[in-house]
């Protein structure tokens, strides 16, 4: 039996205050190999398309920097975030050439938080150093597991030993970054307390953040075409409740507060960046398949290095789709992304008319529901049960005429 | 007319063609059957007339019309509208499948109508054509030779010639009387969105003419003749029908209550003595719960329902309104297949999305006071205390089969509750049982059964054979502790445990997760039955949101907000059209 927490979010509302943020993103879609369960954008290093290479990517980039730069008026960004595929697997020199264009294009002076996504296989001392030297203050580590079995089935590049062997040789280098692990839950090769025991084992190496995801069967996938085979590999609902339940009373032992649906942080070590999509505020997007969110404006970039270039070529921002929110689409989404952080969401994000109608109905639903959801006047926020079940909550919340017009 | 698939409409094609009265580029099979569910589902579902020109080999031209009729049990109604209409009847028989029960059905009913009957063999071109039993079997039916016994073709026309040869020479012309006082029998109708109600009619007396100022006979109602003529099989406009026409008439019939099936149209300045005996109303035999998906549509509902039942005399409909489905309707049909085709034609024609609830037969109660009442509805079915017995509709069956598979047929009657009345031989291979039968057994699954036991062969009718005392018992569904009217349904007692328990199983499966725990109950008065619990929803997040994921996200939302909205709910617990669906499917069995 699992004891949920119901603890009010209002203390780390008053506690904390969080500070707008706004944040620039980097794609970067290589990876030793694809794994099982992926559907990012993402090229494995032996199957690349025709015209893309690390070198051809970084000049892509660079030319979409500058384009964006003079499209956007060089905007002032908080927070920096190299993501992928691994980022990790960039070579040094076009690293470089990336970050220098970063910062000739926009301002980036005033960076708080400068995250690289790595794999533990790809870790080496003068990388560790030279990330640090470009002002990367921050690893998120894609571990996922540390089960052979998993780890071989899921089609990671590396065994456990490789990874507990890299992060064991790196100790002193990592240790001068703020950590973040990923790992998944619902595996269906490894029992449910493997996801504990891999953590017991991580905190040897100081994290500050972990992000716990449930493995997702996305179309398309190895995975996908697998599960149809053998539906008993299907990720299990219940299953993924009891072990979030488990984990997050380990993590909070520890200290590590559940902030977000999947993250849990330390000593307020929240991802600035991340925060960032979900409190509303902009980011920019560079690289295959980014989005950015601008005022309202949502885009998303070619998926496909080759249209993604052209459009470059053209001088034209690579962009592929396009959409300018409504009111009440943007009020929607805030509250269904303000409701995934232990902050929820508060008064003065939503238009007073809607915020009226949302918080009665939120008590109303407290009072049925104590134990998914709090509703005080001035704030509105989900309980840890609540999180795990965050959907069926916002659709009960924007039933009926709240938004004044259908969604 | 004949047993189902025996190749009606098939024959009226090659009529058709002989006497060149389609447009040859406009021809395909089973022309008059012009509904787009006929021609996917192969059937006839509404009588079809026709007026043909035929030269005949002693040189005149003989005028007359056909009407093709549907052979489904179900529609039967719609056979015996028809044969009021005509003066002879094309007794079909496939010679694959010999007599099967509806032959035998309607050739009742025509020879109720004193028509002359000509049988006719079709499908002679198949390999597995069994011509000299089929003709033994007919003889046995209704005496004769063999030569008096035409064998066709329909496929390929084979036989067809001699058929309309006989058509001419057997038949006799219509009796009326031109010059009496003009009776126009309504036979059917329907509605135009521009001319409003078009009525189907057979003049047996008199003439009528456009401008004729007309009467209603049994509402009283008078109006204008704006147009008539024959069906060719389009409307051709004549201006003018005589007593042994077949034709239509526009009125300008708005309200469609005025232009009953089975009353007579007569001329206001002269009106007849008396309207031509009618039709026995048809009572329906299956009822169930029609409402709109969305509660909006209820008034387009109620107007597609008023237009449809002008199309089809059968239907019957009163409103009623149901806790968990709001208003709606209580529809009465004629069998699971006659329910099936009434709403695949109001999705189709009228653009609504239907919930139906489970199909009823009516149950007659007698209450401890005395009193009596005919409830249609299980919902409606009063508290166990208050009842002193409930009776339900029997009907005497008719199983035609080969006497092989005889035992096996008995044996299934006997597990729906059936007595044997009677077993009887019209050849040595082929068997007539005679059972009663509750109506509530053959509804659901039986002729599917029928037929595997018999590989098919065994052919199946009934007649109604009023009501028996059952030991039935009402059993309610709660949901959440709610009982779900819409879902109450009555059982005989050493039954109800099982039905219950697989109703609340399929609720189980269908039903979402909710926030909280949903017990599925089934229950006999206060006494549960059976019961399945839906665990509460622990995981519906989806994992990652970061920035890509925010727009998909939404949308997944935005989609799952506008599905409940769909829903129906009962107290807390919404409940997902599939759900009522799954428990029609399972009451409903496999339809035809
Ligand atoms: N081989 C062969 N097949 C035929 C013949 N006549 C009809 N059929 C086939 O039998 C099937 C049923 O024919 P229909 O004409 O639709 O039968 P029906 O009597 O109008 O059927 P309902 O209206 O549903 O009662 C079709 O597949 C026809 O193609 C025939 O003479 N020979
Ligand atoms: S390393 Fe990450 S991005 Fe690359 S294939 Fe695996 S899961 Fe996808
Ligand atoms: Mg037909």
């Amino acid at each position: 039996m699992i004891i949920e927490k119901s603890s009010p979010p209002k203390d780390h509302a008053t506690r904390y205050s969080l500070p707008a943020t706004s944040g620039l993103y980097i794609h970067i879609p290589f990876c030793l190999q694809r794994c099982a369960y992926c559907d990012f954008a993402s090229y494995a290093l032996n199957a690349l398309p025709n015209g893309l290479s690390f070198g051809s990517y970084a000049d892509a980039l660079i030319k979409e920097a500058r384009l964006a730069a003079k499209e956007r008026g060089a905007p002032r960004f908080s927070t920096l975030y190299f993501g992928g595929g691994t980022p990790s697997l960039m070579p040094l020199d076009e690293l470089r050439r990336i970050v220098a264009a970063l910062r000739e294009s926009f301002n980036v002076s005033q960076i708080e938080e400068f995250t690289l996504e790595a794999n533990p296989d790809t870790l080496d001392g003068e990388k560790l150093a030279s990330w640090r030297e470009l002002g990367v203050n921050r690893l998120s580590l894609g571990i996922q597991s540390l089960s052979d079995t998993s780890l071989k089935e899921l089609g990671r590049s590396y065994s456990r030993e490789e990874a507990l062997g890299a992060l064991a040789r790196h100790r002193d280098e990592l240790a001068a970054f703020d950590l973040s692990f990923d790992l998944l839950l619902n595996i269906p090769w490894q029992n449910p307390s493997q996801v504990l025991d891999d953590i017991r084992t991580l905190y040897a190496f100081e994290p500050v953040h972990l992000s716990l995801y449930s493995l997702k069967v996305e179309p398309g996938t190895p995975l996908a075409m697998r599960v149809a085979n053998e539906p008993e590999l299907a990720p299990d609902k219940d299953r993924f409740a009891d072990e979030m339940g488990a984990a997050e009373k380990l993590l909070e032992e520890s200290g590590f507060a559940r902030y977000e649906v999947s993250n849990f942080a330390r000593d307020g070590k929240w991802s600035l960046h991340n925060l960032t999509y979900w409190r509303g505020g902009n980011y920019l997007g560079l690289g295959v398949n980014a989005t950015s969110c601008i005022r309202g404006v949502r885009t998303r970039n070619h998926r496909e290095f080759a249209d993604y270039r052209a459009a470059l070529m053209r001088n034209e921002l690579p962009v592929a789709e396009r959409a300018e929110l409504t009111e009440t689409e943007r009020a929607f989404e805030r509250l269904m992304l303000a409701l995934r952080t232990m902050w929820g969401i508060s008064r003065d994000e939503l238009p007073l008319r809607i915020w009226k109608k949302l918080q009665a109905k939120a008590e109303e639903l407290a009072e049925r529901h104590p134990q998914l959801i709090v509703a005080i006047p001035e704030r509105i926020a989900l309980t840890s049960a609540g999180m795990n079940v965050e959907h069926a909550l916002v659709v009960e919340l924007a039933e009926g005429d709240l938004w004044g017009e259908p969604v | 007319m004949a047993h189902i698939d025996h190749g009606k409409s098939t024959l009226a094609d090659r009529i058709l063609e002989l006497t060149a009265s389609v447009d040859p580029r406009k021809m395909r099979e089973q022309f008059l059957d012009s509904m787009d569910l006929e021609r996917e589902r192969g059937i006839t579902i509404k009588m079809q007339a026709v007026r043909l020109r035929y030269e005949a080999e002693d040189g005149a031209t003989y005028e007359f019309g056909l009407i093709d009729t549907p052979g489904h049990v179900d529609f039967s109604y719609e056979v015996s509208r028809s044969l009021k209409a005509c003066e002879g009847a094309v007794l079909l028989i496939d010679a694959a499948q010999g007599v099967e029960a509806q032959t035998i059905s309607n050739l009742n009913l025509a020879i109720d109508e004193g028509l002359e009957i000509i049988p006719v063999i079709n499908k002679i071109d198949l390999p597995v054509a069994r011509v000299a039993q089929t003709e033994d079997e007919i003889i046995g039916l209704i005496g004769g030779t063999r030569d008096e016994i035409l064998k066709v073709s329909a496929k390929t026309g084979e036989g067809v010639p001699e058929l309309l040869e006989a058509i001419a020479q057997r038949i006799p012309p219509p009796k009326g009387n031109s010059d009496a006082p003009l009776q126009a029998l309504i036979f059917d109708s329907h509605y135009d969105p521009y001319r409003g109600t078009v009525c189907y009619v057979r003049v047996m007396n008199g003439e009528v003419e456009d401008g004729d100022a007309i009467r209603m006979m049994n509402t009283g109602k008078r109006f204008d003749v704006s147009g008539c003529g024959y069906f060719r099989p389009q409307l051709e406009e004549t201006g003018h029908l005589s007593a042994g026409d077949v034709g239509y008439i526009f009125a300008g019939i708005k309200d469609i209550g005025d232009a009953q099936v089975g009353d007579t149209i007569t001329l206001n300045q002269r009106p007849a003595g008396k309207p031509v005996p009618g039709f026995r109303r048809v009572k329906p035999l299956v009822f169930c719960g029609f409402y709109a998906a969305d509660n909006e549509d209820y008034d387009d509902l109620k107007a597609a329902l008023a237009r449809l039942s002008l199309n089809d005399s059968a239907l019957q409909y009163e409103q009623e309104s149901s806790e968990a489905l709001g208003f709606g309707f209580r529809c009465g049909f004629l069998g699971l297949l006659h329910m099936e085709i009434v709403q695949e034609r109001l999705e189709r024609e009228y653009q609504l999305d239907i919930v139906a609830t489970a199909p009823s037969v009516a149950f007659e109660v007698e209450l401890r006071d005395g009193g009596v009442q005919t409830v249609d509805n299980p919902a409606r079915i009063p508290p166990p205390d208050e009842i002193r017995c409930i009776k339900e509709p029997y009907v005497l069956g008719t199983i035609l089969t080969p006497v092989q598979y005889q035992s096996a047929l008995i044996e299934l009657c006997k597990e729906r509750r059936g007595e044997l009345k009677d077993i009887q031989y019209f050849t040595s291979e082929r068997a007539n049982i005679y059972f009663y039968l509750p109506l509530s057994e053959i509804l659901y699954e039986f002729y599917d059964a029928l037929k595997t036991q018999s590989r098919g062969l065994a052919s199946f009718d009934y007649e109604l054979a009023g009501y028996r005392e059952s030991d039935l018992v009402r059993v309610d569904i709660l949901i959440n502790k709610e009982p779900a009217d819409a879902l109450a349904f009555m059982a005989h007692r050493k039954r109800a445990q099982q039905r219950g328990r697989e109703v609340v199983e399929i609720l189980r499966r269908t039903i979402p997760r909710h926030l909280f725990i949903v017990p599925v109950q089934a229950a006999i008065g206060s006494n549960i039955i059976a019961r399945e619990t839906i665990p509460a929803l622990r995981k519906d997040v989806i994992a990652k949101c970061y920035g890509g994921d925010i727009t998909r996200k939404r949308k997944l939302l935005e989609r799952q907000r506008k599905g409940k909205q769909r829903m129906r709910s009962i107290g807390s617990v919404s409940i997902p059209q599939e759900a009522f669906l799954a428990v029609l499917k399972q009451d409903g069995g496999k339809k035809k």
